[in-house]
């Protein structure tokens, strides 16, 4: 029998190729993964029915030589937020937990097209909203190298999955380091796109200036499959945009900088010293890496938690216990509106709501709304000047987290701690750039291996420099 | 800057309700948040110019409806409660109470 433990995309495509496997020999061996860790773990929230038959159909297709690609037969999960026909998709919440999508997400559709097979859905911070699945009305996706710590997130479930060896490979979405934080805290790879480069449409908005769907795999050549697969203009989504062609090699060569006043504070020790030494592979490699100054980063995650609250308080508006999810009655409309919310909302969730109402109110729209919007443009700048001019870099460099994966329940009484999860991740979203969680290593924590990763940002739509990057030093 | 009055008005504006033991915390939640992002009112932001003044129409055009009714069984599933082929809600019209009740 052929070894299926921690197979990539490739490996699994060219097995499929040469016929040592099938698309449903990869399905029964992930179920059968799902079946023995998934009860302990909590990283599936529901296992779709029917993928052995969506398996079945892919290898029909091989037998009569119909492959459809490197996608076909691949047997995926994906986060809970992302709309398949007729499938529950709930956020992770007690409000959409009967909710069953009627009609498929862009990115879905494109997956279909491309063959692959749908396991299930994983967990998830409701609504997207946390660094630890901790939020998520499903209870918390425990980490596979260690259970007594956080999957992170908020597509907690999604890292894990991959870590557990549950899947290829998953889809999540990242509106502040959803995709990149996880992925650093289970040793995977995440890849967060640049903005208007993959569709929204059919994931559940969050942050819709910020959302963005990415790949989560276990190599750097994955994530550009997966990218390659989901990207491309759709005109379902208004801030969608048409992929450029490449335009040439990288922008800045081989000149890589750090933010090296912004790194340094807040970080563990041995973090630190696991950052110096990806940052000496990268030396080895030929790269040079330069000192950068960002002067606004440092604002970055106060932006964040502005701009995104207002984000939430208006999308979040569509849940009313009317048209759909969960319905509380009460003595009058009013009633059936607050206590459906109320009720169907978790804490996180109800907090930010009233964060984003007090930011867009009269009298503090200025204070903090319009500011952060100013300061905004001022990161932007930042991130412009340095990927411009002379002194060019092609790509910006940190660690992804200040820490490894937490206890379970380290975080949960302190908002302000949790939301410094995204301190490293959060300026791409803010400004649009792509960026990407590599694996560096591990540090000790109570005598287990915890794994680490480190961030790579580049240029609007030059996630082709991520990928060059992540495979020199992979 | 933020008391339980803030909250309970909060809670009215934006329909979710606040039970009245998660008040006080959520008005500690609130101003511990409030405080780590006035770090902002620190940043010079005179330079900028009004990014609402570079906004442009980026609306689809409204064509190619699909044929009345086919989905119509489908979303309607997700209804809570319906009659006859529609949304039920209730009576905000005339109802005693119902319009103080949302202002």
């Amino acid at each position: 029998m052929t070894d299926l433990k921690k197979l990539t995309i490739e490996k699994a495509h060219e097995l499929l190729v040469n016929k040592e496997v099938t698309s449903l020999e990869l399905t029964e061996y992930y179920l059968a993964n799902i079946e023995k860790l998934n009860k302990d773990l909590n990283i599936y929230i529901e296992v779709f029915e029917d993928c052995k038959t969506q398996a079945m159909e892919a290898d029909k297709r091989i037998a009569e030589g119909k492959m459809l690609g490197v996608l076909d037969g691949i047997p995926l999960a994906l986060k809970d937020n992302i709309l398949i026909d007729g499938k529950i998709a709930s956020a992770g919440s007690n409000i959409l937990k009967n909710y069953r999508a009627t009609y498929d997400s862009t990115v879905i559709k494109k997956l279909k097209e491309a063959g692959a097979v749908f396991l299930g859905r994983t967990n998830m911070d409701e609504f997207a909203m946390g660094s630890s699945t901790e939020n998520s009305a499903y209870g918390v996706a425990k980490n596979p190298i260690d259970k007594s710590r956080v999957s992170g997130g908020s597509s907690g479930g999604s890292a894990a999955a991959i870590a557990a060896d549950m899947a290829v490979a998953t889809l999540g979405s990242d509106t502040g380091g959803s995709v990149r934080q996880p992925a650093s805290l289970c040793g995977i790879v995440g890849l967060k796109t640049t903005y208007g480069s993959v569709s929204r449409h059919g994931l559940i908005a969050m942050g819709s200036s910020l959302d963005q769907i990415g790949p989560l795999t276990r190599s750097v050549e994955d994530a550009e499959i997966l990218f390659n697969a989901i990207k491309g203009y759709d005109a379902m989504d208004s801030t969608s945009v048409e992929y450029p062609a490449l335009i040439d090699l990288p922008a800045g060569g081989k000149r890589i900088g750090i933010p090296r006043g912004f790194v340094g504070e807040g970080i563990a020790a041995d973090v630190l010293k696991n950052f110096n030494d990806t940052v000496e592979k990268l030396k080895s490699k030929g790269y040079e890496i330069v000192d950068i100054d960002l002067p606004n980063i440092k604002y970055s995650l106060p932006v964040y938690y502005v701009i995104m609250p207002a984000e939430v308080s208006t999308n979040l508006a569509r849940m009313d216990g009317v048209r759909f999810g969960l319905h509380v009655d009460g003595a009058n409309l009013f009633e059936d509106y607050s206590k459906s919310r109320g009720i169907g909302f978790g804490r996180e969730v109800r907090r930010r709501i009233l964060l984003g109402a007090y930011v867009l109110s009269a009298g503090y729209y200025d204070a903090y709304y319009k500011k952060a919007m100013d300061v905004r443009e001022l990161i932007r700048g930042d991130f412009a000047r340095v990927f411009s001019g002379p002194d060019r870099v092609s790509a910006v460099i940190t660690p992804t987290t200040l820490s490894p994966a937490f206890k379970i329940g380290e975080k949960t009484t302190d908002p302000l701690a949790m939301y410094l999860e995204d301190i490293f991740t959060v300026s791409a979203n803010v400004v649009g750039i792509p960026a990407i969680s590599i694996p560096s290593g591990f540090v000790e924590r109570d005598e287990v291996s915890l794994p680490l990763g480190f961030q790579i940002m580049a240029p609007h739509f030059r996630e082709d420099i991520l990928f060059k990057i992540g495979k020199d030093v992979s | 800057m933020i008391d339980r009055e803030t909250v309970e008005k909060l809670a009215k504006l934006t329909r979710v309700e606040i039970s009245e033991e998660e008040k006080d915390s959520m008005v500690a939640d609130l101003e511990a948040i409030l405080g780590y992002v006035s770090e902002l009112s620190s940043s010079d932001t005179s330079s900028v110019v009004d990014t609402l003044d570079t906004h442009r129409n980026i609306f689809r055009e409204d064509e190619g409806a699909e044929e009345p009714g086919i989905h119509t069984a489908k979303i309607l599933a997700d209804a809570p409660r319906t009659e006859d082929g529609y949304i039920l809600v209730k009576q905000v019209i005339g109802e005693k109470g119902a319009v103080d009740s949302i202002r």
